[in-house]
């Protein structure tokens, strides 16, 4: 275990020189195949089901492959997290938990729109497909309703903004030089689908031969006025010589649906560690 | 130290941005008069028979909600929900508590019992217990009838169950399948074991679910077929006698349902306990649970009316006199149907 973690840090260029080298003035490119792993902190507060706000953390993992060329920065990320909620806030004497699995596929192909290499500083905008899946499940003596969902898929727009900042002393003490970049991204869907369970929790073809729980036919059309999506991503990456890199990223993913009846609000708060791969 | 400041700002947005989850999350509340309201309300825009039962559900608020208070002890309160619950008559209804579950069994009541195991054990199984799966059976009338009893839908069963009591009982000239006392369970046995009888393609029942809060806002009715059963499969195309009464109840009462589809099926017995509406649930504001019926399950007709119990074909009261000279009036009005041309 010790030699495969030594191995996985000398791949990744940590137990070597932690001097990187400068970032050139041109627009950096590269190809980067990352996986990550964290903590994800889910809340929901739906309607359906329940009265009750819950809220958890769950290990959650992450897929991602990033391509920047001279003119754009395309993304394709994938996002998944599962375990227990409990509700907020409860006493003792509760004993209700839900089940809640996250996933979160996303693609953004976004166009370099301004840049100053003088202060390394690169903003992108495009384009973003995302699907987003949530199913939940709660041991509560409900039956046939314990099971709920949204699921969306969505066509938006989506933005980031890069930063790349070196440092060579901390206070007034020279250390090597560290590199460092900065980055934040956006995307809100314009348009999307969103699947959930009809009004009373249960589908309309329960009562038949294999019925099921999950009902696609139960739809609506989201707009920015009945579905709100916003999803920030925070991220700090420390650039490794070899052009690799270890990120610390933080998601933010806010997830609203309203439809004719019964909204609901979900959350995830994911904080993970990445380690970035680069392949150009 | 400005370029060093940066990243140090950029991580601390990321763990102040987690503490927002707030934002979203409401405290639940121990205020009886709050979770009383919302079990209400939420009965009133769920439940699938007020019509049908011709419940005045706003006189049930009136007479209810006064008596609710902070004061009452939590037993106090979970007996007041558990009493309004009661109004609905409904077996798929009750409250559920750490300390306490409730739920209505007054179903059963509207008649006879109609069923006595121990008559059954000495008299027609003669203590000779055969059972396979989930499945007790016998032949009764000198080899003439299979009797296969089944009495709970939550134990399930297999392919191979039913292909060894039908080819087992192929050769009868009927076979008689025992439900009574069966409250019912997964209502995946109820194709299971329909389709075994069904010679050709049947519709069975139709099913509408509550779309909003009016006591009157269903879906259009989507209808339940059912296909025979593949070849690789036994069936049994003979005459059919399916035995029910007063505690046949949910999936149970759904079988009964379907099987009368059947030409070769006749229900023998007392009316069933009904439980046609699936139930469903909600958590209330303090973490107890209340569930009730959410959709329909109706005939083939179209009525709504078997929720309250599906008749037989041949109605039969076990009497007193008969039970104590061993007969069951039930399982011998069911050999005749079967022996007589």
């Amino acid at each position: 275990m010790k030699k495969r973690l030594l191995t996985l840090l000398t791949i990744i260029g940590f137990s070597s020189s932690l001097l990187a080298s400068s970032p050139s003035d041109s627009i950096p490119k590269y190809v980067y195949l990352a996986f990550g792993g964290g903590l994800n902190r889910t809340s929901v507060n739906e309607t359906l089901n329940t009265s009750l706000s819950y809220t958890g953390f769950t290990p959650g993992f992450s897929v991602e492959y990033s391509m920047a060329t001279s003119k754009m920065y395309v993304e394709l990320r994938n996002v998944f997290s599962i375990g227990s909620l409990s509700p907020y806030k409860a006493g003792s004497n509760f004993n209700n938990t839900m089940q809640n699995i996250y996933e979160n596929i996303n693609l953004n192909a976004l166009w370099l729109l301004y840049k100053k290499p003088e202060s390394k500083f690169y903003t992108y905008a495009g384009p973003m497909v995302s699907g987003k899946v949530q199913v939940r499940g709660k041991n509560s003596n409900i039956s046939n309703s314990a099971y709920t969902y949204d699921i969306s898929a969505s066509f938006g727009l989506a933005a980031k903004v890069d930063k790349y900042v070196k440092i060579d002393h901390i206070f007034s003490w020279p250390i090597n030089e560290q590199n460092f970049k900065l980055g934040a991204s956006i995307s809100y869907p314009l348009v999307s689908n969103v699947w959930l369970q009809p009004y009373s929790g249960i589908t309309k073809n329960i009562a038949q031969e294999g019925g099921m729980l999950l009902d696609l036919s139960n739809s609506y059309f989201g707009y920015f006025l009945n579905y709100t999506n916003i999803e920030v991503n925070l991220a700090v990456a420390y650039l490794l010589k070899n052009k690799n890199a270890i990120e610390l990223s933080y998601m933010h993913d806010y997830n609203s649906t309203q439809p004719k009846h019964n909204p609901s609000k979900t959350l995830n708060q994911m904080l993970s560690l990445k380690l970035y791969f680069n392949f150009k | 130290m400005k370029k060093l400041i940066q990243p140090i700002i950029f991580i601390a947005a990321m763990f102040s941005l987690v503490s927002c989850a707030s934002s979203i999350l409401e405290e639940p509340s121990t205020d009886k008069k709050e979770v009383f309201e919302y079990a209400w309300k939420t009965i009133d825009e769920r439940y699938s028979f007020f019509e049908l039962k011709n419940i005045d559900w706003d006189a049930v608020y009136s007479r209810f909600e006064p008596g609710i208070s902070n004061s009452m002890t939590d037993e106090q309160f979970f007996d007041s929900l558990a009493v309004m619950v009661d109004v609905l008559k409904d077996g798929h209804t009750g409250v559920t508590s750490p300390f306490n579950s409730h739920f209505y069994i007054g179903f059963f009541t509207r008649g006879l019992e109609n069923y006595d195991h121990r008559l059954i054990v000495d008299n027609y199984y003669h203590s000779w217990g055969n059972r396979k799966g989930s499945f007790y059976h016998t032949a009764l009338a000198e080899n003439q009838v299979g009797y296969i009893a089944y009495s709970d839908f939550s134990n399930s069963f297999t392919d191979e169950d039913l292909d060894y009591l039908l080819t087992k009982y192929k050769d009868t000239k009927g076979i008689i399948i025992d439900i009574r006392n069966n409250f019912g369970g997964s209502i995946d046995n109820v194709f299971k074991l329909t389709k075994r009888f069904a010679k050709e393609k049947t519709l069975l029942y139709r099913s509408r679910t509550k779309t909003g809060p009016g006591h009157n806002e269903f879906s259009e009715p989507v209808e339940t077929w059912i296909e025979p059963a593949d070849s690789s499969k036994v069936s049994y195309y003979g005459k059919v006698c399916l035995l029910t009464n007063r505690k046949v109840y949910s999936a149970a009462t759904m079988l009964t349902l379907s099987m009368r589809e059947l030409p070769n099926v006749t229900v023998v017995g007392d009316t069933t306990g009904g439980g046609l509406g699936l139930p469903i649930g909600v958590e209330l504001p303090n973490g107890w649970q209340i569930h009730f019926a959410g959709n329909q399950i109706l005939g083939v007709d179209g009525s709504p009316s078997y929720e309250m119990g599906v008749p037989p074909d041949i109605q039969v009261d076990m009497k007193k006199e008969d039970m104590e000279n061993g007969v069951d009036t039930i399982i011998e009005t069911a050999i005749k149907a079967i022996t007589s041309n």
